[in-house]
């Protein structure tokens, strides 16, 4: 079928390679990527466009992509890359914060921006890394200098619009023994492909806690890979509260390196009508002494998918691991459906490893025992969900987040 | 007050009871006794509207309003209260929330004024304190982490804050010991009033030395089998159950 050629180069298209295979990275042209005259940068895009022009975009075959499968959503995506649009929330300390383009210059962003994708040799499923490096031109840096806290949580909001193809990379960088609260609102209404990448370097001793609140609607895709190396002593701890969303994968990469090191890796996942939430993590243990929890709830409704992957590796060094990892899922409909895959590979001999997993639906004892006391079922339905997620909720530090994520958790219920 | 006339029910196709009559005026207190299968935990199912179990037949009402046509909500508006033989735990849900949703619940059904916040406080400061009812307590998640005899005692609580017309106990002394029997019979009886009813049932007659019932009643095999005054409870007591029942069969 042929198309006309301005069409073509405007969205995604899969023309069929051989009878079993579409060719997913055909539209992906060298004359679509943004030029620049610094031959590192260059040299990182041409590689990485190289890479997906050869594997494509990532299908179910690959196993870490075996529930959700992108292909079909991001059929007929706009693919002109748009600049993402940002704006850096009230109260944030400033002083921390630059544009991608302006730290350009600096060796560690070079180093960051030109390593070879995470885990390519392993998985070979590096494909949407690559699609954001072959784009790099938009992002954002946060940069926290050694010894210093950052009393006011740096806020940042990221809004998809209809029609767009955003790849924006975002590096964050935390000093030694500094301390920084970094919270995401990502919005967004249409039909767009947001493909983010996310660095963190936590120094040593160094404290993040990285919140993200993820509230889109539409047609839209959204993948988001952040990748963190967490330090000796230093603590990292994610939290995600996702409500909606047509096609969303979130993969959380945590590499612990130094002795002692600890990561938290919190969601909750509220889902209906045809969303799909995927949380996928993996935690690389690779130092000894170091603590790893993963703890995501979902509720489903309607047709709703949730995915939880969580993998655990810990390498024969890591000695004294401890690493425990729970997915719970709420199911209200007998359409919704929750795949979950906990994963553990051990080569040291003395560690802690646990996971745990269930699915269920609203208790109806607990659900008569609240009716009986006069309150009506959509209320007690509703704060049984409430008190489902609640123990996850509990993990944020922040007070004015965690009201903020209360009233998105009501929002979401009563609609 | 309540009038309870051929109840019948059954849970998955099974008969349990197999008519009931029962009547209780406003004030007084009715005690169920019965064996293990007798169909009392059922009893007080049906009457607090758990939908697991099946009217097939009979009625009751409650100050002549037709009960079995109400949801369970609707039935506690009404003025119904089951104090649960195994109260629910619910993480995650504060007590002060839980009974602040509960009493403005209730007050909005019945068209009364909703408490505010200062107003609810009050209102459970004051009860817990009559029952000896720790502030900690309140700070936890519904019968979370309680204590056998403190999960009675705050079903007692909700009793005292919802302030029902006709309030069911069902087994509420299984499994206390004597001084916490004690706390919770101080507390029910606390609430006897002349406008409001009570049917306590139970397993085990020594209940009944600290709330004194009107009337005694015999469950066995889904029906009442025999009906007296308080002495009929120290009879079944001293013959045990078996032979009780093989004597009135």
């Amino acid at each position: 079928m042929s198309q006309p050629e301005t069409q073509k180069t405007n969205i995604m298209q899969f023309p069929v390679k051989s009878k079993y295979k579409p060719d997913t990275a055909a539209h992906f042209e060298k004359e679509q990527l943004p030029s620049t005259d610094l031959l590192w940068l260059e040299a990182a895009r041409t590689e990485a466009l190289a890479r997906l022009k050869k594997f494509g975009l990532p299908t179910p075959r690959l196993e870490r992509f075996k529930n959700t499968n992108l292909i079909p959503a991001l059929r007929d995506m706009p693919s002109k890359l748009t600049k993402h649009d940002v704006t850096i929330g009230e109260g944030s300390d400033e002083a921390v914060l630059w544009d991608l383009s302006s730290k350009l210059d600096e060796e560690w962003v070079q180093e960051l921006l030109s390593v070879k994708p995470y885990g390519i040799e392993q998985y070979k499923d590096t494909m949407l890394w690559d699609v954001n490096t072959a784009y790099i031109e938009h992002g954002g840096v946060i940069d926290v200098p050694a010894n210093t806290k950052i009393e006011q949580p740096i806020v940042v909001h990221l809004t998809g619009h209809d029609g767009e193809f955003t790849a924006p990379r975002t590096l964050i960088r935390v000093g030694q023994g500094a301390e920084v609260t970094i919270i995401e609102h990502i919005t967004g209404e249409g039909k767009y492909w947001r493909n983010r990448t996310t660095q963190v370097l936590v120094g040593a001793n160094a404290k993040v806690k990285h919140y993200r609140t993820q509230l889109e609607s539409g047609d839209l895709v959204h993948t988001q890979n952040t990748y963190a190396s967490v330090e000796r002593d230093a603590r990292y701890e994610t939290f995600t509260l996702g409500a909606g969303g047509k096609m969303v994968r979130n993969h959380i990469f945590i590499d612990l390196i130094g002795t002692g090191a600890h990561c938290d890796t919190s969601a909750i996942n509220l889902a209906g009508q045809s969303d799909h939430i995927d949380n996928t993590y993996t935690v690389n243990h690779i130092a000894a002494h170091c603590t790893s929890n993963q703890f995501v709830r979902s509720v489903l409704r309607d047709q709703a998918r949730s995915v939880y992957q969580g993998k655990i590796h810990v390498y024969q060094e890591a000695q004294k691991t401890d690493a425990y990892q729970m997915s719970n899922a709420m199911l209200l409909s007998d359409a919704a459906e929750m795949n979950v895959k906990p994963e553990l590979e051990i080569y040291a001999d003395d560690v802690l490893c646990s996971h745990g997993t269930t699915s269920g639906e609203i208790d109806d004892e607990a659900l008569f025992y609240l009716r009986a006391r006069g309150i009506s079922e959509k209320e007690a339905r509703a704060l049984l969900i409430q008190s489902f997620i609640a123990e996850v909720l509990d993990v944020i530090k922040d007070d004015n987040f965690r009201d903020l994520c209360d009233q998105e958790v009501l929002k979401w219920l009563q609609a | 007050m309540i009038e309870i006339k051929n109840l019948h029910a059954e849970i998955e196709g099974k008969e349990i009871l197999k008519g009931i009559d029962l009547s209780i005026g406003a004030g007084e207190v009715h005690a169920i006794m019965g064996p293990n299968g007798s169909g009392k935990s059922t009893l007080s199912n049906v009457i607090a509207g758990h939908d697991a179990y099946e009217v097939t037949e009979g009625s009751i009402t409650l100050g002549g309003e037709d009960v079995l046509e109400l949801e369970p909500e609707e039935r506690a508006a009404l003025g119904i209260f089951l104090a649960f033989q195994y109260p629910i735990e619910i993480p995650g849900v504060q007590m002060t929330t839980f009974l602040k949703t509960a009493v403005n619940a209730i007050r909005k059904q019945r068209g009364v004024e909703e408490l505010d916040a200062l107003g609810l406080l009050k209102l459970m400061k004051r009860k817990t304190k009559e029952l000896g009812i720790s502030d900690d307590m309140m700070k936890r998640a519904v019968n979370v982490g309680f204590s056998g005899g403190e999960k009675k005692r705050n079903e007692v609580l909700q009793m005292a804050m919802l302030e029902p017309k006709f309030a069911v106990l069902d087994e509420t002394d299984s499994g206390l010991d004597i001084d916490a029997l004690k706390i919770v019979a101080d507390g029910v009886n606390a609430l006897r009033a002349k406008d409001r009813s009570f049917l306590v049932i139970t397993h085990y007659q020594r209940l009944l030395d600290y709330i004194k019932p009107d009337v005694v009643h015999i469950l066995a095999d889904g029906k009442i089998i025999k009906s007296g005054g308080p002495d009929l409870a120290i009879e079944l007591e001293e013959k045990g159950y078996t032979e009780f029942i093989g004597e009135a069969a």
